[in-house]
């Protein structure tokens, strides 16, 4: 049950329409239950997964307090850790059981699927540390704690919700039609991303980095700017009908983008995206360690940055392509912390425009190495990045054919469709946000968003969220 | 109460929109001539041999080299990653506005028996779905995509972009008044590719340990359109073009789906015609990729294949 999936649809309006009517005191209760089924529908293994990591969570962190001993928490902590590295092993070397950037099914009957694991870990962690050092109060019912974990319109990809920003929700109350408005719009805009832009540059993508043809680099620069605008659709997208479907529960989820491919910096840009991942990983490891060696100055900006990022690569997978991605990253922010003059307001629009098109091929550039599917692939990539042959030779067979995906016109049509819906979403993005976040119901952009989407929208083969594998 | 109305006028307007827009893209695509289902009705090619199967004969046999030859007119009906039931829908549709040709030269190999290799195109009969024949085979070999056909405007945007374009060049058609294909006799010139990393192609398309498994869908459908020729008394050939040397030792059973195909041929009481021992097929320079030819090689093998049909067809007449 995938979020652009019928069943999604028909169940959230099930849900959204049962939560709206129900009374007060079960309100919980039937939220959990409707997790859980989400979640069992799903796959049994993640169920059974989440209950037990969830149980023994909440059981260590009720008796946290209490303890003089260290030992159940770090317990905890590390069967939650180790948890999202087994997971990750047993996707880095079970093939069969892979879903990963080029797959279009995935074994959803194996037991050792497990879906949102690594995401929900996070939030277990989180609570376990915050309750160690007295940040937050040890949950007492079970039930509340599980349904903070497996909230189902944040299950699979986030946005990682801490507990205490779960805790502090209005459960009880009746969702206002307001919200409700602004959820259904957000839900709107989720889709148009996923299903007009993201899920139309997949086959542009695939076709650039899955096959070791040999391409000019410019083609394969090209595929790391289509790969860089398709993760961002495709996650935010996803983000938004998660965002959106909770505001029809009446609860609000945190944001986990802010326009990140228009960031100058690239510390502005990971104040930008995926803001909820990096939230959890300056609270909980870049602040202590910069904070522990302070009096390095900028070197212990400069060891946070490092373990930040190295925990990240290992958070995304335990292949060394995403090894390779923080490293170019963390070259980037360091460069960035010793050589970068202050930020000064920039006026000249021209130059702003320049600074963000730089960060953002600086970006698509750490991509090729996050995309790739094996060190061999990524080695290539590289290669042929840096080759002689930069600029094609040929520029419908070297440059459009593989990008567009073949050479008829019609490839070359609905390529030039995405770029023209790429070019106008990102000029408008701001104005389109503003619009689809009112808590108003919209006719004519509504109108107008879902005929687009049946004009454009890929229905067939894009069932699939690429954050889904982490 | 105002927003009430206001839902419901969107709502109102949104259906009859795409009521509007499935009309639009019906007629439009009905005007393309590039399409060969709209070809086959608005411009009666009236040939004698139907060229008939996936890319391979699309791409590989041109009337313009093989009529002069054979002194028998023919069509190139053949469309790129079709399977036979596709194939067989095709030529239904064919038989339906046209004369039966004389002769049906049908492409088969072990991979068009082999459901992962090509498939059935269903957005290529997505005006004419009214048509029962078409509308059951249809159900029967892409049921996801049928089963959204009965929402409105939905057997256009489940593969929307495969339609977009074709709409919009069937009005170029319709208001330029255009009177054939771009293509008129069917075949299409194969890419112009310089073919490097074969051996990598050969791994993809033939992975470790691949062995050709036979669907009943395909082979139900491969009989089906025996049949349906055989109804109209067309005389059928099965062939085989020359597949590259070096990719047969990729093909684990090659042997024995090359049987099941005789087989299928001396049971439907057909011919199965191969070229595998043409000298061509071992010279990496005619081929784009496994199973077809660059130009230079569709001269040479036309060549050869013209004069094949003109013996047999005279052996046929003959007899």
């Amino acid at each position: 049950m995938l979020f652009n999936s019928p069943q999604f649809l028909l169940f959230l309006i099930l849900v959204a329409g049962i939560n709206f009517i129900l009374r007060v005191a079960n309100k919980r209760l039937f939220l959990l239950f409707a997790s859980l089924f989400f979640i069992g529908f799903f796959n049994i293994a993640s169920l059974a997964a989440v209950l037990f990591l969830s149980g023994f969570t909440f059981f260590v962190g009720s008796l946290i307090k209490g303890q003089r001993t260290n030992r159940l928490y770090y317990l905890a902590l590390s069967v939650n850790v180790a948890a999202i590295m087994v997971f990750n092993y047993f996707l880095s070397v079970n093939s069969t059981l892979r879903f990963n950037f080029n797959s279009v099914d995935f074994n959803t009957e194996s037991f050792l699927l497990m879906i949102g694991l690594s995401f929900y870990s996070l939030q277990h962690i989180a609570y376990l540390i915050d309750v160690k050092k007295q940040r937050l109060v040890a949950e007492k019912i079970f039930t509340d704690f599980l349904l903070y974990s497996v909230y189902f319109p944040k299950f699979m990809s986030g946005p990682i919700a801490l507990h205490q920003q779960m805790r502090l929700q209005n459960w009880e109350d009746r969702p206002s039609g307001a919200l409700m408005w602004q959820g259904f719009n957000r839900i709107l805009m989720g889709f148009f991303k996923k299903m007009v832009i993201a899920d139309r540059l997949a086959p542009s993508v695939h076709s650039i980095f899955d096959f070791n043809d040999t391409l000019p680099g410019l083609t394969v620069l090209a595929g790391g700017v289509l790969f860089t605008i398709q993760l961002y659709f495709d996650f935010s997208g996803y983000c938004d009908i998660a965002i959106g479907a909770s505001k029809l529960l009446g609860i609000e989820l945190p944001e986990n983008f802010d326009f990140p491919l228009r960031a100058r910096s690239i510390t502005s840009f990971w104040r930008k995206w995926h803001l909820s991942l990096i939230h959890f990983f300056t609270t909980y490891i870049f602040y202590p360690l910069s904070f522990k060696y302070r009096h390095l100055k900028k070197t212990a900006s400069a060891i946070a940055v490092l373990a930040t990022f190295f925990v990240s690569a290992l958070w995304h997978g335990l292949g060394f392509t995403f090894l390779l991605w923080a490293f170019c990253h963390t070259s980037y922010l360091l460069v960035e912390l010793y050589f970068r003059k202050p930020n000064e307001p920039e006026k000249n629009r021209f130059r702003k425009g320049l600074k963000a098109l730089s960060i953002f091929l600086l970006v698509s550039f750490s991509h090729l190495f996050f995309r790739s599917m094996s060190f061999g692939n990524c080695k290539h990539l590289i290669s042929e990045l840096f080759s002689t042959n930069f600029l094609p030779t040929n520029w419908r067979v070297d440059f459009i054919a593989p990008i567009a995906v073949g050479g008829h016109q019609t490839e070359h049509f609905n390529f030039l469709v995405t770029i023209v819906f790429i070019a106008l979403f990102l000029i408008l993005e701001r104005k389109i946000f503003s619009i689809f976040s009112s808590r108003a119901f919209r006719p004519l952009f509504s109108f107008l968003f879902v005929i687009l989407i049946f004009l454009f929208g890929v229905f067939n083969n894009g069932e699939r969220f690429i954050y889904m594998q982490f | 109460m105002k927003r009430a109305l206001k839902i419901f006028v969107t709502l109102s307007c949104f259906c009859s929109a795409l009521f509007i827009l499935e009309k639009l893209y019906d007629f439009g695509l009905r005007q393309n001539l590039n399409l060969k289902m709209t070809a086959i009705q608005k411009t009666p090619p009236c040939s004698n041999l139907l060229i008939h199967g996936p890319c391979e004969p699309l791409w590989m046999l041109s009337p313009a080299l093989l009529d002069p030859k054979t002194n028998v007119s023919s069509f190139n009906l053949a469309l790129s990653h079709s399977d036979f039931a596709d194939n067989y829908l095709h030529l239904y549709f064919y038989l339906k506005h046209n004369k039966p040709p004389k002769y049906l030269l049908l492409y088969v190999t072990p991979e068009s028996l082999d459901k992962n290799y090509n498939t059935f195109n269903a957005y290529r009969f997505a005006p004419y779905l009214f048509d029962s024949t078409i509308k059951t085979v249809v159900a029967e070999n892409d049921p996801e995509y049928f089963r959204w056909t009965f929402v409105p405007f939905m057997k256009y945007a489940y593969y929307n972009n495969k339609f977009n374009f074709d709409v919009l060049q069937g009005y170029k058609h319709y208001f330029t008044a255009r009177r054939l294909a771009y293509y008129p006799d069917g075949f299409e010139p194969p890419t112009k590719r310089t073919w490097g990393n074969h051996a990598g192609e050969f791994a993809q398309l033939y992975a470790k340990n691949t062995i050709f498994e036979i669907d009943p869908l395909r082979e139900k459908y491969l009989l089906k359109t025996i049949r349906l020729a055989k109804e109209k008394k067309i005389t059928v050939y099965l062939y085989e073009s020359p597949v590259l040397f070096e990719a047969l030792a990729f093909q684990a059973n090659r042997t024995e789906m090359i049987k099941n195909i005789k087989h299928i041929a001396a049971k439907e009481h057909i011919s199965f015609i191969q070229f595998e021992g043409l000298a061509m097929a071992k010279q990496k320079k005619y081929f784009i990729s496994t199973l077809n030819f660059n130009m230079a090689g569709v001269k040479l093998f036309n060549d050869t294949l013209a004069g094949f049909i003109r013996s047999r067809m005279l052996i046929d007449t003959l007899k």
